[in-house]
């Protein structure tokens, strides 16, 4: 007497789905990508903007910068976070032109695990010694190169365990411009990218929260990650100096300072990581988080829903800013915002600009 | 034992080769007893590893609070989305999986007379079990969400006008259809390969005996193969349920994630293990880690609820052996 | 479906074979319901070969560009460079990864799933048979990534910190064959050459271990039920001809090593195609390394990393044709070892001269003929 019951539970479950598919009115953003950026966006941001605007519904899925670029580029979302800007190879493939709007900045630390040395001592590392690191060139940490800028720390004997990412990373794009700037071995054989050949054999994480959790297990390991994740998991960081030759701690500040610097040099579309820049406050590694929106949001297919999206992307440029700094990110100087409030005033929905 | 005489020789060759194979049964029962030990301490320590990461953060709120609520912004985040998602999108699956996975094993197994096109099928099957989820997700990416190069003019008239029959051909996005889509292709071939398998060992009198008696081949499928087989197809079932509940690749790019409750499989879907997969690789914050190890303990809990359920079922009918 | 099944007949323990229940009216199925169940039963097995179709021909038309640029050299080249304008890829060392890891997977899986199942069905108690069942069907119930997390923080540091060292200390002194050397002309010797390197946790061993946590579950399961199947006068009649508990045994796993095979298939296949646990523990770097602490990289861990993160066609391209070699590789594997079953099958056929051995030899039908027998024993 089975199959009775059986079609009584089909039955019963489609009319669960059926009930469920009860519409409601308001306006759905639907946004995917970088995790980085997750913190601000889930607790801050959507809430706040939720609070003030009823009518619209936005729903944010951190799965990856990469998995957020290949959505955008199959326009199967709204918006994209992404942690490095689109490549250009990236931007032939979309369907139309993508506009890149920094939303926050962050630095991206050296954070490490050397058993003996006190987590308040922070080691000093320069770009050269990093690049060579990171080439397999420099083996242990009691090397004389990492010793010169470690004058007052006691070294231990002990191989270096480079640690990278696995997946293809905004951060490894950043990071890998770093040491191509720094380094003209690293820029010939290695080159920037968000995924690369690793030269030095090391361990490959998966996503940042897999580099941060080998270096935080494995003695003599060195790993770059987003800041969250070296201050969330206590990791010990490196202080790194910087173009005026000043060890720097990865703070917000130094990120703001960097950033102040750089804002002249930034091109017109705003894809620029911020490299090594002058300043003896600045700190040399950091990026800014894009959100990244198509220029033309015809495929939206409602002039509600790419209205509601450029009003929510104003928001964050402007009112949004002001959470950045609670949320342990770094908010984006006036000058930038003024760029990028004009960027997004050419924003159209069937040739008709959607702010005004 | 050199003195006794040569003629014995067969009798205590005899005696010694009854000693050693004694000797062999009984390491071989103690072997066995060891390694079904050691593999219920591995379910332990995974298992209480899990429970115990997990039950700290378990209250009513995970169950019956979205992450994200809009009508109350500042409502504590739970994970009733996911655990819906999961409920919905495996449910489908296995409304689609199942009859298909048990068609293609009852095929193999009674049959695939055609030698080559029954080898032909059962390495298909085989392969398709062993393909990544990954590469099956991204298929059902490619049919179910992207489509623009699949179905163009006509093919996608037609397909508009089957949407009331099949709701997953709207338009392109990820949708809880899609996800449940790529699960249901996962699922088929592990159904039929177990089928297959458990139909097979069906003694052949028994079929023989139905047959001789005048049932016609149908007949002896659903009255004697079928119930003799039952405990193992629902096995593979169950198997294969447990395999897609925890998958999280093919969702990635088909399902898309939904941070509010859903239940219209048209629109996005969340599900239990992409919610870990997602709290896992954000920034190390508390409330985060607490979702990823409160979302596996929830999902392995719906698991064992299931399996005992399908257990509990089946052993109501199962009133031979 | 039928909407009504009466009381199942009796199992082959034919406790109670009676005859088989009148037809009821409306079931009376005749050639047409024959033919209705016979072409449904098609259309899922043609369903599958559709499904896979279109499984090869997406992979297949999405790696086009780098078949035509690489062609075979794919297969023997380990160099992966994805940076644009240094394109250059090749597969093997993921090949490597992919089948070493599976392969220790199996090396530890394979016993410890047979004897549980054996332990489940023919020594447990009932009580006990069922609860260890039970709980074995539980562990296949842990999704991957559970496995994943488990692995990477409670695994990976106690292999680094306890396991792989105490494995070091006993292993680096076997040297049974010189097989090359390090830097330095050291000589490479052969089983102590398995433990060469750093003890990092996260590296082959790892993954070998996390895979073959993943795939016990389920061999014993569908062993157990392959073993459950096994009509019990196989067993009485070993047992009359005098056989111990270990040779009725094998009476038994001899008459159900098909299924067996298909349940160790099925294993090594989940191993292959496994993802998120894999890339959560084994180190995911480039290399062959023959060192079980040498961290590796397999073919469905690549995909899982970098599918989408390619960012030009051609880095695509060969993303998506490492899919096509893993897909082909489960193929070959998988006819590989269809054949060996039926040639199993088939001496078995010629041994016991029966057309229909393999599924049901006559109980006579021993253990292989390699060893003596209780019954060659006796008169011998």
């Amino acid at each position: 007497m089975s199959y009775p019951s059986k079609t009584r539970l089909l039955t019963s479950v489609a009319a669960i789905l059926a009930a469920g598919a009860v519409a409601h009115a308001a306006t759905d953003i639907r946004g995917a990508g970088s995790t980085f950026v997750a913190p601000i966006m889930l607790k801050k941001w959507i809430p706040q903007y939720e609070k003030t605007h009823p009518h619209v519904e936005i729903d944010y899925q951190a799965v990856g910068s990469g998995t957020g670029i290949k959505d955008i580029t199959a326009q199967t979302v709204n918006f994209c976070g992404s942690d490095a800007p689109m490549t250009d190879s990236q931007m032939r493939h979309t369907p139309t032109a993508v506009l890149h709007f920094p939303e926050v900045a962050g630095p991206v630390v050296m954070s490490y695990n050397l058993p003996g040395v006190p987590p308040s001592t922070h080691v000093h590392l320069d770009g050269k010694t990093l690049a060579n690191i990171y080439l397999g060139r420099i083996r242990h940490w009691d090397n004389s190169a990492i010793k010169a800028l470690n004058p007052n720390v006691t070294l231990p004997h002990l191989r270096i365990l480079v640690v990278h990412r696995s997946d293809g990373s905004g951060t490894t794009y950043i990071f890998t411009g770093y040491l191509s700037s720094v380094s003209k071995r690293w820029k010939q054989h290695v080159g920037q990218s968000t995924m690369v050949r690793w030269p030095a054999m090391g361990r490959g994480g998966n996503g940042s929260s897999g580099v941060a959790g080998i270096v935080q297990k494995t003695r003599g390991a060195i790993g770059y990650v987003e800041f969250a994740y070296a201050m969330d998991g206590h990791l010990p960081y490196a202080l790194m100096v910087n173009k005026a030759g000043v060890p720097q701690k990865p703070t917000i500040h130094g990120v703001v300072v960097a950033q102040a610097a750089l804002v002249k040099h930034l091109p017109k579309d705003f894809r620029l990581p911020i490299i090594n820049p002058p300043g003896k406050k600045a700190y040399p590694i950091s990026g800014f988080t894009y959100l990244i929106i198509y220029k033309d949001m015809d495929y939206m297919r409602s002039h509600a829903k790419a209205l509601a999206t450029v009003k929510f992307i104003h928001w964050i440029l402007t009112k949004g800013q002001n959470y950045a700094k609670s949320m342990q990110y770094a908010r984006l100087p006036s000058n930038m915002q003024k760029r990028l409030i004009a960027q997004l005033k050419t924003v159209t929905y069937k040739g008709q600009p959607l702010l005004k | 034992m050199s003195t006794l005489p040569t003629n014995s020789s067969p009798a205590r060759r005899q005696r010694l080769y009854n000693l050693k194979a004694r000797l062999i049964s009984w390491g071989m029962i103690i072997f066995c007893t060891c390694v079904a030990a050691l593999a219920v301490f591995c379910l332990f320590a995974i298992f209480g590893y899990i429970f115990y990461r997990g039950a700290e953060y378990l209250n009513w709120n995970f169950f019956f609070h979205s992450q994200a609520s809009r009508r109350h912004p500042s409502a504590p985040s739970g994970a009733a989305n996911s655990i819906v998602g999961t409920l919905i999108m495996v449910g489908l699956a296995s409304i689609f999986g199942v009859p298909v996975g048990i068609l293609c094993g009852i095929y193999l197994a009674e049959y695939s007379r055609d030698a080559w096109f029954s080898h032909l099928v059962r390495l298909v099957v085989d392969v398709l079990a062993g393909a990544p989820s990954i590469l099956v997700g991204v298929l059902a990416y490619e049919i179910f969400v992207r489509r623009i190069n699949l179905y163009h003019g006509f093919a996608l008239r037609l397909m508009r006008a089957v949407k009331m029959v099949a709701p997953f051909v709207a338009k392109g996005d990820p949708s809880g259809w899609a996800g449940a889509m790529a699960l249901a292709f996962i699922m088929c071939p592990i159904i039929a390969r177990t089928t297959e398998e458990i139909i097979k060992l069906v003694p052949a009198h028994l079929r023989e005996a139905s047959l001789g008696l005048g049932a016609s081949r149908t007949q002896t499928l659903f009255r004697v193969i079928l119930p003799t087989a039952r405990a193992g197809i629902i096995t593979g079932i169950m198997l294969a349920i447990a395999r897609i509940a925890g998958e999280t690749a093919p969702l990635l790019f088909t399902a898309g994630g939904n941070n509010y409750l859903s239940t219209d499989p048209n629109k996005p879907m969340s599900a239990l293990p992409f919610e870990v997969y997602k709290a896992y690789q954000s920034p190390p914050r508390p409330s985060w880690q607490h979702q990823t190890w409160a979302c596996m303990l929830v999902l392995i809990v719906l698991i064992l609820i299931f399996n005992l359920l399908v257990r509990f079922v089946s052993r109501n009918k199962m009133k031979v052996r | 479906m039928p909407n009504s099944i009466a009381e199942p007949p009796a199992p082959p323990s034919g406790a109670a074979a009676g005859t088989l229940p009148a037809p009821r009216r409306g079931l009376v199925l005749g050639k047409k319901a024959d033919w209705t169940m016979h072409a449904l039963a098609l259309a899922g097995a043609a369903a599958m070969l559709l499904l896979l179709a279109l499984l090869v021909g997406m992979i297949f038309s999405q790696s086009l560009p780098a078949i035509r640029r690489y062609g075979w050299g794919f297969l023997v080249s380990t160099h992966w460079n994805p940076v644009v304008g240094q394109d250059r890829y090749g597969v093997l060392q993921f090949v490597y990864g992919t089948f070493m890891s599976s392969f220790l997977g199996l090396l530890i899986a394979v016993p410890v799933s047979l004897g549980s199942a054996i332990m489940i069905v023919r020594i447990a108690p009932k009580w006990l048979s069922g609860t260890v069942s039970f709980l074995v069907e539980l562990l296949a119930a842990v999704p991957s990534i559970a496995y994943g997390l488990w692995g990477a923080l409670i695994m990976v540091p106690w292999l680094q910190n306890h396991g792989e060292p105490w494995l070091k200390a006993i292993g680096r002194h076997i040297k049974l064959i010189p097989v090359g050397h390090y830097r330095h002309h050291k000589i490479e010797w052969f089983p102590a050459n398995l433990v060469h390197g750093g003890a990092y946790g996260a590296d082959l061993l790892a993954g070998g271990l996390i895979l073959a946590l993943m795939i016990t579950p389920i061999i014993t399961a569908v062993t157990r039920d392959v073993l459950r199947a096994v009509p019990p006068d196989l067993e009485q009649g070993a047992y009359g001809l005098g056989a111990t508990w270990w040779q009725a045994t094998r009476v038994v796993l001899g008459y159900s090593s098909t299924g067996i095979y298909g349940a160790i298939i099925l294993g090594f296949a989940r191993a292959v195609g496994e993802t998120m646990a894999i890339i959560m523990v084994i180190g995911n770097s480039d290399q062959i390394k023959l060192s079980l602490f040498a961290s590796a990289q397999t073919m469905a861990g690549l995909l899982a990393n970098e599918f989408t993160s390619t960012d030009h066609t051609i880095y695509r391209a060969a993303v998506f044709y490492v899919g096509l070699v893993l897909l082909m590789s489960t193929l070959i594997m998988n006819t590989l070892a269809r054949l060996l079953v039926m040639r199993v099958t088939r001496r078995k056929a010629q041994a016991s001269g029966g057309k229909r051995a393999g599924r049901n030899p006559p109980p006579s039908d021993g253990p292989p003929k390699t060893d003596l027998g209780p019954a060659e024993a006796y008169t011998a």
